[in-house]
This record gives structure tokens, C-alpha cells and sequence, in this order.
């Protein structure tokens, strides 16, 4: 499995998101690494993109709704990390669209994305749920 | 050229601190490495500008990128490929930032440039003006080559 319960941060809307996030970028390389030709991967590949895409931005989205009812200072720096995150992701998959969803293309967007999600979760969200022990208002 | 310790060590601190929070490893630094010379490998450079400027070399062997890719995907791969030399850039490109924040925390204000990535069995070369930082963890071994001057 991809999502690893160290990777909560103690509050559980978003390890609850995070987990259902990290699902969803398992079962889209899962189509990528099926043992198939390309082509015939291809509507499970547009399918799960499609599927991890729309709560990647929908996650955010929470996340940020819930920063600001906490007063979580660092919210403007962490809504540019996210901004920046889902234009990347949109021009991938704008792109992805263009030109027929390249082999290399995708895997290259599918290894960057995971380990960037990995490396967000534990590094700048973790940030937010120390803001929440610290200020011990949640 | 830079060799002060001052400027390495947020790059050796960075990797520490990535390496920690992403795969809960501990890394430590080898004298030396006989694997990166033969061993097919992952390439990450990575180009600095502004105070400091040149460039960051990741390498990491065929069996560290395996080790690394398998533990955070829990997925087996038995092969270099573009999903997981690009796993392996993007910590790349994670471990510069943040050893570029620390730079501008000692008033070094830097950039970094989208990292270039390749599969190959070259190693970056040893010149006078580099320095290698060779190191250890669980996952196997790996080095930065870190060729950088200062423009102030
Ligand atoms: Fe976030
Ligand atoms: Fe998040």
C-alpha cells in the first residue's frame, strides 16, 4: 500500500483526505504499471488522472478552508505551494490531452507527483497540525 | 570555488533532514565509494544562480533508487525508468530548496533551476573545484557532487 500511517499529522479530516489522496495517486500508477501495451492502458490511465486530479484540487481546497478557521498563520505561503502544485498538475494533464498521453511524459508527471506528495504531507502540512498542538485550539 | 564547510554543510543537512521525514532513514558520510564508478545510475543536476551559482550533482546508484522508489511507493520495480529516475529528482529538487533556504538564512541568496535528469552509467567528473560528498544510509549509497563559486 502507498498511504503509510506515518504520514498522519493528527488531525483527522485531513489524514482521512490525505489517505483517500494517496489512494487514488496508488490506483492511477497502478495503470501505468499494468503489464500491457500502452494503448491499451490508456482509458484506465485517463480515468484514474482524472479521478486523483479532481481531489487533488478538491483536498486543497479543504485544507486551506480549514486554515483559515484555525488561524493558521503560515496559510498564505502554504495556498502558493498549492497554487503552484495544481497548475503543474493541470498543465500535465492539459498537455497529456495535446499530445495523446505520452508513456514517458506521464510517468515522468506520476514519479514527480508522488514524491512530492510525500515529501508536502510530511513536511509543510506537519507544520499546520504543530501550529494546532501548539495553539491547543482545534 | 567554494569548499568551506559553511556553504556544504546545508546540502549534507538537507538530505539528512529529507531523508529523515520522507523515508525515515538516518544518513552518515563515506570516505569513499567504489559502487557509483561502475553501477548504472540516476543523475540529478541541479544549477544554483544568484549569490552562489554552478552546479549540484545527485547520483544515485541503480539499488539505492530501487530501495528508495520500492519504500515509498510499495511498489517493486526491477528497472531505471522514467517514474522512478523522476521520484528520485524530485528529492533532488526537494533536498536543493531547502538547502537553498538555509544558504539565504546565512545571506547566500540563491535559485534553483528545474533539474535536469538522466539514466546512465557516468559518473560526474572529479576536478580540483569540486567537492564529492559521498554518502550512507539504509537504502544504499549515494553521492553529491557539489561544484559551486561565489559571486560576492
Ligand atoms: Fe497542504
Ligand atoms: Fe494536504
Amino acid at each position: 500500500m502507498m498511504w503509510k500511517d506515518k504520514y498522519k499529522i493528527g488531525i483527522p479530516l485531513v489524514d482521512k483526505q490525505h489517505k483517500e489522496l494517496f489512494d487514488r495517486v496508488e490506483k492511477f500508477v497502478e495503470a501505468l504499471r499494468k503489464d500491457e501495451e500502452w494503448d491499451a492502458k490508456l482509458p484506465e490511465i485517463k480515468k484514474t488522472l482524472a479521478f486523483m486530479k479532481n481531489y487533488v484540487v478538491e483536498h486543497f481546497d479543504d485544507e486551506e478552508v480549514y486554515q483559515r478557521k484555525i488561524g493558521y498563520p503560515l496559510q498564505k505561503e502554504h495556498h502558493l505551494i498549492h497554487k503552484d502544485f495544481t497548475e503543474y498538475v493541470m498543465q500535465c494533464a492539459a498537455s497529456f490531452e495535446k499530445e495523446g498521453y505520452p508513456e514517458k511524459g506521464v510517468q515522468q508527471f506520476a514519479g514527480k507527483l508522488l514524491a512530492w506528495l510525500i515529501n508536502h504531507v510530511v513536511a509543510t502540512d506537519l507544520k499546520m497540525s504543530e501550529f494546532v498542538k501548539k495553539d491547543g485550539d482545534l | 570555488m567554494i569548499k568551506d564547510k559553511l556553504k556544504l554543510t546545508p546540502f549534507y543537512d538537507a538530505t539528512k533532514d529529507v531523508f529523515k521525514s520522507m523515508l525515515d532513514l538516518d544518513i552518515s558520510k563515506l570516505e569513499n565509494n567504489e559502487k557509483l564508478n561502475s553501477e548504472e545510475n540516476v543523475k540529478v543536476e541541479i544549477a544554483l544562480i544568484g549569490d552562489l551559482s554552478g552546479t549540484v550533482i545527485y547520483n544515485f546508484p541503480k539499488s539505492t533508487t530501487l530501495n528508495i522508489v520500492k519504500t515509498l511507493s510499495g511498489m517493486e520495480f526491477n528497472d531505471l525508468d522514467d517514474f522512478s529516475s523522476s521520484m528520485l529528482g524530485e528529492m533532488a529538487n526537494i533536498i536543493s530548496g531547502n538547502a537553498v533556504t538555509s544558504l539565504s538564512e546565512m545571506n547566500y541568496k540563491c535559485d534553483i533551476k528545474p533539474p535536469k535528469i538522466t539514466i546512465g552509467n557516468s559518473n560526474a567528473d572529479k576536478d580540483g573545484s569540486s567537492v564529492d560528498m559521498f554518502l550512507h544510509s539504509n537504502v544504499g549509497e549515494m553521492c553529491e557532487h557539489i561544484c559551486l563559486s561565489q559571486n560576492i
